[in-house]
C-alpha cells in the first residue's frame, strides 16, 4: 500500500463511520461508545499526556454527538412553518459547525517544526508604533516598553540593529495632540514619521513609514498599537523563529492590563479564549493570522503583496489570507505585551463592529482563496482553509444568537413550533449528549484561561454583529475608527441606546414567559417547558449584559463594584460569577412553574390515626345523606336548612381513577361530618375486564389503590369506604356473577384491597360491605372480621311494592348480629305513601340495636338520571316526607361523637 | 471501560421474558424450591433441556427467586463480561496488549454478544466457560504441571454440562492446549494433558447420564440427534450467520493472513490462529448441516469468541500501518472501526431482543381474568405461566404442543381433536392464542372459540416484534347466566 492509498483508507473509514452515524441515529449511544471505548483504546495509542488523551476523547465525543444531533434534527424540521424552522435549523447547524471547528482547532497535533538556516539577529528590525489620537500619556509607556525590549535584544545580540518608529497620523487626522507626539519621540530619542495626508488608515500609516524608513527586503517589522506595551523579552522571543526562511510572521497574544475596568476585564476574558486556546491550535496548522499588533513580520513577505492592504478595516487579516499560501506563521504563547481594552460598552461594541465588518468584508472579497483551489495548486492547505473559514464566518454568530432568542418566543407567544415530531425524550437523547460533550470539551480547554464573562460579552454583541453582517453583505463603506483607550465618563453616563436591542429582547422574553404561565396545554407540555427553558436561558445571558451595562452606565470600576452585593462577583476572576445567573435561572424557572401549576397538592404531615372502629348506639344512629355528584355541593346545605340539623355523614360515589377529594372532605370536616365514599373500579375509557374481580384481586389497580390509601391516610380523619358495591348483581362491572367474576373472587379482591390499605397504613377507614342483598350474601361475603359495617339499601321505586323496613332490618340483624349497619333509604312516590314509609323506617330503626347510621339517598338511583329526575327522590320532595325525615333526624345523632 | 460499556448497552435492551427464558426460569424455580424442601418438580425437564438441569436452570432459579428475571439476566451479563475478558486474555497471550484491547472491544460491541448478555439461557454461561477454558489452554505454555490438564478439563466439563453444544468446541480447545504445551514442554506433557482434559469432559457427561436417564435423552434430542424445529435452506442459514458475525470472521481471516506475513513472533501463533478460525466456523457449520435456524443467533457467539482475538490483531496491525505512525490518527481509525461495528451491533441486538412479543400488556389483561382455579389453554404458555406463577398453579396451564383429553363420552383424544373436544365442552376457562409458533394448531382449533354461546373474545392485545405486528387473542368461557337483575324492588 502506498502512503496515498493508506490516507485514502483512513479517510474512507472515517467517512463510513460518519455516514453510519447519520444513518443510524443512535443518539447518546455513540457518545457513550466514544467515551468508553475511546478511552479504552487510548491505551493502544501510546499517548502519554493525560491532557492530550482527554482532549482527543472530548473532541471526538463532540464530533460524533454533533453529527448525530444534526442528523436527527434534519428529520424534525417543521416545514409547515419553514420561515422560522429553517432559520433555526441553519442557526443550529452554524453553531454545530463552529463547535466542531473549535474542536478541530484544538485537536492535538505535533508542533510544526522549524528549519533554522540563518541567524535572524543580523536582520534589521523596525519597530512601528502607529498612533493617531491616543495621546502621549498612552504612547509614552509604550515607547518606554519598546525601548526596554530593544535594549534587552541588543544586549543579547550586540550586532543587531533595531529602529523604533512612531507612525504619527495625528496631523492627518487633525488630532489635537500630534505635536506632543513628535516632542515625545524626540524626548525618548526615537524616529517619528508624521503623515501630512491621510489614507489607508492604520495600514496606510505603517506602509508610509515603512517605505520612508526602508523597512523592506531583509528587514523584520514589529508592530505595536499605541497602547500595547511589550515585555522586555519580546524581541528575544519573536525574532529567533525567523531563522527558518519560510516564516512570514510571528504573532503573540493581545492582553489588557486595565482589567479594573469591567468592560476591559470581560473583553480580556474573550481575548484570552482566542489567544490562549484557539491561536495555539491554529499555530499547529500554520494558520495563525496577523492580528495587527504585537507581531513581527518579515518585510519581504509584505513586499510580495505590495505592503499591508489599505482597502480593509482589518488589514492584518487581509494580508494574512494573501500571505499564507506561501509563508508560514508562528504563534508564541504567553504574555509578551499588554494593552488597554475598551473602557465602555459602547467602545467595545464599536471595536466589535470594526472587526466584524472588516473580517466579513475580507470573506466577501477572498472567499475564493478559502474555498477554491489555488492556481496550479498553490493555494492554502486544508487546515488553513478551515481556520480561515471559521474565522471569517465567526461574526455571523450574532444572527445565530438572534434566531436562538426568537424561535422559542415565537412558539411560546404564537404557538408556532420550529420543530415537529420530536418528543422530549428524543430531544434529550440527541441534544443532551451534544450539549454536555461540547460544554465539557469547551471548558476543559478554556478553564483558567477564559470565563463565562467572555461568553456573555460575545452573546451581548449580537445587535452590532447583525448590523456588521448586513453592512458587509451589502458592501457599504465604513470608516476606520480607532478604539478609544480612555473612558469618557460623561458620555458613558448618558449613553444607553446601545442596550435598547437587549432591552427589547428581554421584554419579549418576559411576555413569552407570561404567556407560558397562562398556557395549560398538556399535550405540548414538554415542548413548552423546553422553550421556556431557552427563554430563561436567554434572559440570564441578557441579564449579564444588563449588569455590565449598569456598571458601565454608573461609571463604576471593578473594585468599587465589589460593594454591590448582588452583582459583585461579576468582576471576580473565577467562574463564581456563574452562580448568580444560575440561581436566578433556577428561581425564575421555579417561579414560572409554580405560577403555572399553582394547583400543586400539598400533603399534610398528618400522623397515622388510630384504627377506625364504627360505634353503635341503640336507637341513636348518625344521620347522613348520599348525594349524586351533580348535587354534591349545592344540596347538602339546602337539606340541612330544611331539616334544621347538620348531617353527620355525607356519601358519594367515585371512580378509582379520581383523586381523593381533599377539598370536599375538608369542608365536611369543618361542618363536623364524615365522608362515605363508594369506590368503583371503573376507569373512563377503560376496558370492561379491567374492572373485574380478578383484576382487583391480582393487583391491576394497586397503584391507584395505593394512591387512594396514601391520600386517605394523609387526610387523617375517619372515612367510610365501600368497595365492590352490589357485587352480587350483574349490573355492576366488578361483579361476582358476570364479567369473568365468580363468587370466590370477592373474598380475594376484598382482602387484597384491605391489605393494600394496611400496607399504606391507611387505618382510618371503616370498610362498608355493600352487596345488593346483604341478607342473602353468604355465597359472596368476605369474612366478617374483614367487614366493619354492612349496608342495607332500601330504595323504593314508584309503582312497586315497597319493602317493610322492619322485616328487612330484622333479617339483616339476624344475618349480621352485632355488626354496625348502614341503612340507606330513598323513595319516590305519593307524598302520603312516602311519608308513611319513612315513618316505618324510623320505627324500624328504633328497634334495631346495631344501626350505625341512617342515610337518605338524595336523588334518583337510576343511572344517568337527569337533574329534573332527582326532585321526586329528594327527602324534601314534599312537605309530608320532609316532616317524616325531620322525625328521623330528631332521633338521630346529627353530629359525630369524638371517636378518636 | 470496555466492560462497563458492554454492561450499559446490554442492560439497555428491554423486553419481557422470551419463551425459553420463561421455561428455564420456571423450571429453575421449581428445582430450587424442591431442593429447599418444596414440592417435586412437575415435568421431566431434563428430557428436552440442552444442558444439565442442575447447573444453569438451578442457578437462575435461585437468582429468580431473589431478584426475578433481572437477577437471572445479570448472571448472563456477568458471563458475557467474563467472555470478553477471556477474549482479551487469549489475544494478549497470543499477540499483544493493543490487539487484545481491540479484540475485546470488537467482541463486546457485537450485536449477538450484547444480546446474549441480556438473555437468561444456558448460552452465556456456556460461552464464558468455553472462554475460560480457551484462556487456560493458550496459557498452557506457561506452566509445566500435568495437573493443569485437570483444571482445563474441569472448566470445559462444566461448560459441556451447562450446555451440551460445548462438546463441539472441546476438540479445538484441547488442540490448542496440546499445541501450546508441546511447544513449551514437549509431547509427553501435551499428551498427558490432553488425556486428562478429555477424560474430565467425558466424565462430566457420563456420570449424570448414568444417574439420570433424562440426561441422555436430552443430549440426543437437543444436540446429537436433534431434529430441526424450523428448517431453512442451507444458503439462507449461511447468509444469516454471515449477517450476524461475518464482519468479525472476515477480520479474523485477515488476521490469519497477517500472521503469515509479519514478524516471527506473530507467525508462531499461526497454527493456534488456524484452530481458532476453525472453531469459529463450527457453530454455523452445525446449523447448516442440520438445516436448523433456531438458536443460530445464540450459537454464533461461540464463533465470535474464537474470531475476536484474530480480528483484534488484524485491525491493530492495519491501523498501525495506515495511520503512518500518527498516534491520534491510529486511535481514530481503531475507534472508527469499533464505532462502525457497534452501530451495526446495537441495531442487531435491539432487533434480536424484539423478535418476540412484549407480553407486559398480555399479562396485564390476564391479571384481570386468572385465579387459582380453572384451566387455561395458552400458546407459548411458558411466558404467562412464568409471570403468573404466584396466582396460577402449574396444573391449570395447557399448551399447544401436546394435549390429551377424555370427552364426556369417555373417548380418549389427543392432538387437535382433543383441543376441539375440550373447547366444545368448555374445559378451558381461558384460551390464549397468538397464531405464532403454533399457528397451524391455533387455526385448527379456533373454530369452537368463535361460537358465542361457548366463548367470548374479551381482548385482542396488539404487539409488535421485529417481524411485524400481531395480536394476542384472549377468549373467556361464557358464564352461565347467574346474574340477578333485581329481584326485589325494596332491597338491592
Amino acid at each position: 500500500l502506498s502512503f496515498g492509498i493508506a490516507q485514502f483508507v483512513v479517510l474512507l473509514i472515517l467517512l463510513l463511520a460518519v455516514f453510519q452515524l447519520t444513518r443510524t441515529n443512535l443518539g447518546a449511544w455513540t457518545t457513550l461508545a466514544t467515551c468508553l471505548l475511546g478511552t479504552a483504546l487510548l491505551a493502544t495509542s501510546r499517548v502519554s499526556s493525560h491532557r492530550v488523551m482527554r482532549t482527543l476523547i472530548l473532541a471526538t465525543m463532540v464530533g460524533v454527538s454533533a453529527i448525530d444531533y444534526l442528523a436527527w434534527r434534519t428529520g424534525v424540521i417543521n416545514w409547515a412553518s419553514w420561515w422560522i424552522a429553517v432559520p433555526l435549523f441553519l442557526a443550529e447547524a452554524f453553531g454545530v459547525l463552529h463547535t466542531l471547528g473549535f474542536q478541530y482547532t484544538l485537536w492535538p497535533r505535533p508542533e510544526l517544526a522549524l528549519t533554522p538556516r540563518e541567524d535572524p539577529t543580523w536582520r534589521p528590525v523596525f519597530v512601528f508604533i502607529p498612533t493617531i489620537n491616543e495621546g502621549v500619556e498612552i504612547l509614552e509607556p509604550t515607547l518606554r516598553g519598546v525601548l526596554a525590549a530593544r535594549d534587552a535584544y541588543l544586549f543579547a545580540y550586540p550586532h543587531a540593529r533595531v529602529t523604533v518608529v512612531v507612525c504619527n497620523d495625528g496631523r492627518a487626522a487633525n488630532a489635537p495632540g500630534w505635536r506632543e507626539v513628535e516632542r515625545l519621540a524626540r524626548k525618548v530619542d526615537v524616529l517619528c514619521i508624521t503623515r501630512k495626508e491621510s489614507g489607508g488608515a492604520k495600514a496606510g500609516n505603517i506602509e508610509n513609514a515603512r517605505q520612508l524608513c526602508g523597512a523592506t527586503d531583509d528587514a523584520l517589522i514589529a508592530i505595536f498599537d499605541a497602547d500595547q506595551i511589550p515585555e522586555q523579552d519580546f524581541l528575544l522571543n519573536t525574532v529567533l523563529p525567523f531563522a527558518d526562511p519560510s516564516i512570514g510572521w510571528v504573532q503573540t497574544g493581545q492582553y489588557y492590563r486595565n482589567t479594573d475596568n469591567p468592560i476591559a476585564r470581560w473583553a480580556n476574558d474573550q481575548q484570552s479564549l482566542f489567544y490562549q486556546v484557539i491561536c495555539p491550535g491554529k499555530s499547529s496548522q500554520n494558520a495563525v493570522f496577523i492580528c495587527g499588533t504585537n507581531v513581527v513580520i518579515r518585510a519581504a513577505a509584505l513586499d510580495e503583496i505590495g505592503g499591508l492592504p489599505q482597502d480593509s478595516l482589518t488589514e492584518d487579516f487581509a494580508a494574512s489570507i494573501r500571505l499564507h499560501p506561501r509563508w508560514r506563521s508562528v504563534f508564541i504563547p504567553g504574555i509578551l505585551a499588554t494593552g488597554l481594552g475598551p473602557m465602555t460598552l459602547q467602545e467595545y461594541f464599536k471595536q466589535q463592529r470594526r472587526w466584524a465588518i472588516g473580517t466579513l468584508s475580507v470573506f466577501r472579497n477572498h472567499w475564493r482563496e478559502i474555498f477554491l483551489p489555488g492556481p496550479r495548486g498553490r493555494g492554502m492547505r486544508f487546515g488553513q482553509r478551515i481556520q480561515y473559514a471559521l474565522a471569517c464566518t465567526h461574526y455571523f454568530c450574532g444572527l445565530r444568537d438572534l434566531i436562538y432568542i426568537i424561535a422559542p418566543l415565537v412558539y411560546l407567544i404564537f404557538g408556532i413550533p420550529a420543530v415537529r415530531g420530536a418528543t422530549l425524550s428524543l430531544f434529550f437523547w440527541h441534544f443532551l449528549p451534544y450539549w454536555v460533550a461540547s460544554q465539557v470539551a469547551f471548558w476543559y480547554a478554556a478553564w483558567g484561561k477564559s470565563s463565562i464573562r467572555g461568553i456573555l460579552l460575545g452573546f451581548g454583541s449580537f445587535p452590532v454583529l447583525i448590523y456588521s453582517a448586513i453592512t458587509a453583505i451589502t458592501g457599504r463603506e465604513v470608516g476606520f475608527a480607532v478604539t478609544s483607550k480612555q473612558r469618557d465618563e460623561a458620555r458613558a453616563a448618558r449613553t444607553w441606546k446601545h442596550l435598547i436591542p437587549h432591552g427589547v429582547a428581554f421584554m419579549a422574553c418576559l411576555v413569552a414567559l407570561w404567556v407560558f404561565t397562562r398556557n395549560h396545554n398538556h399535550d405540548e407540555q414538554a415542548a413548552l417547558l423546553v422553550s421556556a427553558f431557552w427563554v430563561l436561558y436567554s434572559m440570564v445571558l441578557l441579564s449579564g449584559i444588563f449588569c455590565l451595562g449598569v456598571a458601565d452606565w454608573l461609571g463604576l470600576r471593578a473594585r468599587n463594584w465589589y460593594a454591590l452585593s448582588v452583582v459583585g462577583r461579576l468582576a471576580k476572576p473565577s467562574l463564581r460569577f456563574a452562580v448568580p445567573p444560575l440561581l436566578g435561572l433556577a428561581v425564575l424557572m421555579t417561579g414560572a412553574l409554580f405560577v403555572r401549576d399553582h394547583s400543586i397538592n400539598s400533603v399534610s404531615g398528618a400522623t397515622v390515626p388510630n384504627y377506625f372502629v364504627p360505634d353503635q348506639k341503640a336507637g341513636q344512629p348518625y344521620l347522613g345523606v348520599v348525594l349524586p355528584v351533580e348535587l354534591l355541593n349545592s344540596q347538602q346545605p339546602k337539606l340541612e336548612r330544611k331539616l334544621g340539623v347538620s348531617f353527620a355523614i355525607v356519601g358519594r360515589t367515585q371512580e378509582i381513577s379520581d383523586e381523593f377529594d381533599r377539598g370536599w372532605v375538608d369542608r365536611l370536616a369543618t361542618r363536623g361530618a364524615r365522608p362515605w365514599i363508594t369506590l368503583l373500579f371503573t376507569v373512563p375509557g377503560g376496558a370492561a375486564y379491567d374492572t373485574s374481580l380478578p383484576a382487583i384481586a391480582n393487583g391491576v389497580h394497586d397503584d391507584a389503590l395505593r394512591r387512594w390509601a396514601g391520600q386517605i391516610r394523609n387526610y387523617g380523619k375517619q372515612v367510610y369506604l365501600a368497595i365492590l358495591p352490589h357485587v352480587d348483581r350483574n349490573w355492576v362491572p366488578s361483579s361476582a356473577v358476570t364479567n369473568g367474576g365468580i363468587p370466590q373472587d370477592v373474598e380475594r379482591a376484598w382482602k387484597h384491597v384491605r391489605e393494600i390499605f394496611r400496607q399504606e397504613k391507611a387505618l382510618n377507614v371503616a370498610w362498608v360491605w355493600s352487596p345488593a342483598d346483604p341478607i342473602h350474601d353468604s355465597e359472596y361475603a368476605p369474612p366478617r372480621t374483614l367487614i366493619d359495617i354492612v349496608l342495607l339499601s332500601l330504595i323504593s321505586y314508584p309503582g312497586t311494592e315497597w319493602a317493610d323496613p322492619a322485616k328487612s332490618l330484622a333479617a339483616l340483624t339476624a344475618r349480621y348480629p352485632n355488626m354496625p349497619l348502614f341503612v340507606e333509604v330513598s323513595a319516590a312516590g305519593e307524598p302520603a305513601q312516602k311519608a308513611g314509609w319513612l315513618r316505618n323506617v324510623k320505627a324500624a330503626l328504633a328497634t334495631a340495636p346495631s344501626i350505625h347510621a341512617v342515610l337518605y339517598h338524595e336523588g334518583s338511583p337510576m343511572p344517568k338520571a337527569k337533574l329534573a329526575d332527582h326532585a321526586a327522590w329528594s327527602l324534601a320532595s314534599d312537605s309530608q316526607s320532609l316532616e317524616a325525615m325531620r322525625h328521623i333526624a330528631q332521633a338521630a345523632r346529627t353530629r359525630p361523637l369524638d371517636e378518636q | 471501560m470496555i466492560l462497563v460499556f458492554q454492561s450499559i448497552v446490554s442492560l439497555s435492551l428491554s423486553n419481557t421474558a422470551f419463551q425459553d427464558e420463561a421455561l428455564y426460569l420456571y423450571s429453575g424455580r421449581q428445582l430450587f424450591n424442591h431442593l429447599l424442601g418444596g414440592p417435586p418438580v412437575t415435568e421431566p425437564y431434563g428430557q428436552y433441556f440442552a444442558g444439565l438441569i442442575y447447573v444453569h436452570p438451578l442457578l437462575i432459579g435461585a437468582l429468580d427467586s431473589i431478584g426475578g428475571i433481572e437477577a437471572a439476566r445479570l448472571l448472563s451479563l456477568g458471563c458475557m463480561l467474563l467472555a470478553t475478558t477471556s477474549v482479551y486474555l487469549v489475544a494478549k497471550h497470543l499477540f499483544d496488549r493493543d490487539s487484545a484491547l481491540l479484540a475485546a472491544a470488537l467482541f463486546a460491541v457485537q450485536g449477538v454478544v450484547l444480546y446474549l448478555g441480556r438473555f437468561a439461557t444456558f448460552d452465556a454461561m456456556c460461552v464464558s466457560l468455553v472462554g475460560v477454558a480457551t484462556v487456560l489452554a493458550v496459557r498452557g505454555d506457561k506452566t509445566s504441571s500435568s495437573r493443569y490438564g485437570l483444571i482445563v478439563g474441569a472448566v470445559l466439563g462444566l461448560a459441556v454440562a451447562t450446555k451440551f453444544a460445548a462438546l463441539l468446541f472441546a476438540p479445538g480447545v484441547i488442540a490448542i492446549l496440546v499445541w501450546q504445551t508441546w511447544r513449551a514442554h514437549g509431547w509427553r506433557q501435551a499428551f498427558l494433558r490432553a488425556v486428562l482434559t478429555a477424560s474430565l469432559v467425558a466424565t462430566a457427561m457420563i456420570i449424570p447420564a448414568v444417574l439420570d436417564k433424562d440426561v441422555l435423552i436430552g443430549l440426543t434430542k437437543t444436540t446429537t440427534e436433534r431434529v430441526a424445529i424450523i428448517r431453512m435452506p442451507r444458503l439462507d442459514i449461511a447468509l444469516r450467520a454471515a449477517s450476524l458475525g461475518g464482519i468479525l470472521v472476515a477480520m479474523a481471516v485477515i488476521g490469519i493472513f497477517i500472521t503469515t506475513i509479519t514478524t516471527i513472533n506473530d507467525r508462531k501463533h499461526f497454527l493456534v490462529g488456524l484452530v481458532l478460525l476453525g472453531s469459529t466456523l463450527l457453530a454455523p457449520a452445525y446449523h447448516i448441516y442440520k438445516t436448523e435456524i433456531v438458536s443460530l443467533q445464540k450459537h454464533v457467539v461461540f464463533s465470535m469468541f474464537f474470531a475476536a482475538p484474530l480480528a483484534g490483531f488484524a485491525v491493530m496491525r492495519f491501523s498501525r500501518y495506515v495511520a503512518n505512525r500518527v498516534i491520534s490518527r491510529q486511535w481514530l481509525v481503531t475507534l472508527s472501526v469499533c464505532l462502525l461495528v457497534f452501530s451495526l451491533g446495537i441495531g442487531q441486538a435491539q432487533s434480536l431482543f424484539s423478535e418476540w412479543p412484549n407480553s407486559a400488556r398480555l399479562i396485564r389483561v390476564m391479571l384481570t381474568q386468572v385465579r387459582p382455579s380453572g384451566r387455561i389453554l395458552a400458546e407459548e404458555s411458558e411466558v404467562p405461566r412464568y409471570y403468573l406463577q404466584d396466582i396460577v398453579a402449574f396444573w391449570q396451564w395447557n399448551q399447544l404442543y401436546w394435549f390429551y383429553y377424555t370427552d364426556r363420552h369417555g373417548k380418549q383424544l389427543s392432538g387437535v381433536e382433543a383441543y376441539r373436544a375440550a373447547i366444545a365442552e368448555g374445559y378451558f376457562d381461558l384460551v390464549l392464542l397468538r397464531y405464532g409458533p403454533n399457528v397451524d394448531v391455533a387455526h385448527a382449533i379456533d373454530e369452537g372459540l368463535k361460537d358465542p354461546t361457548r366463548y367470548e373474545l374479551i381482548a385482542k392485545i396488539p404487539y409488535n416484534t421485529a417481524f411485524g405486528p400481531g395480536n394476542y387473542w384472549l377468549w373467556r368461557k361464557r358464564q352461565p347466566n347467574a346474574g340477578q337483575s333485581g329481584d326485589s324492588t325494596a332491597i338491592f
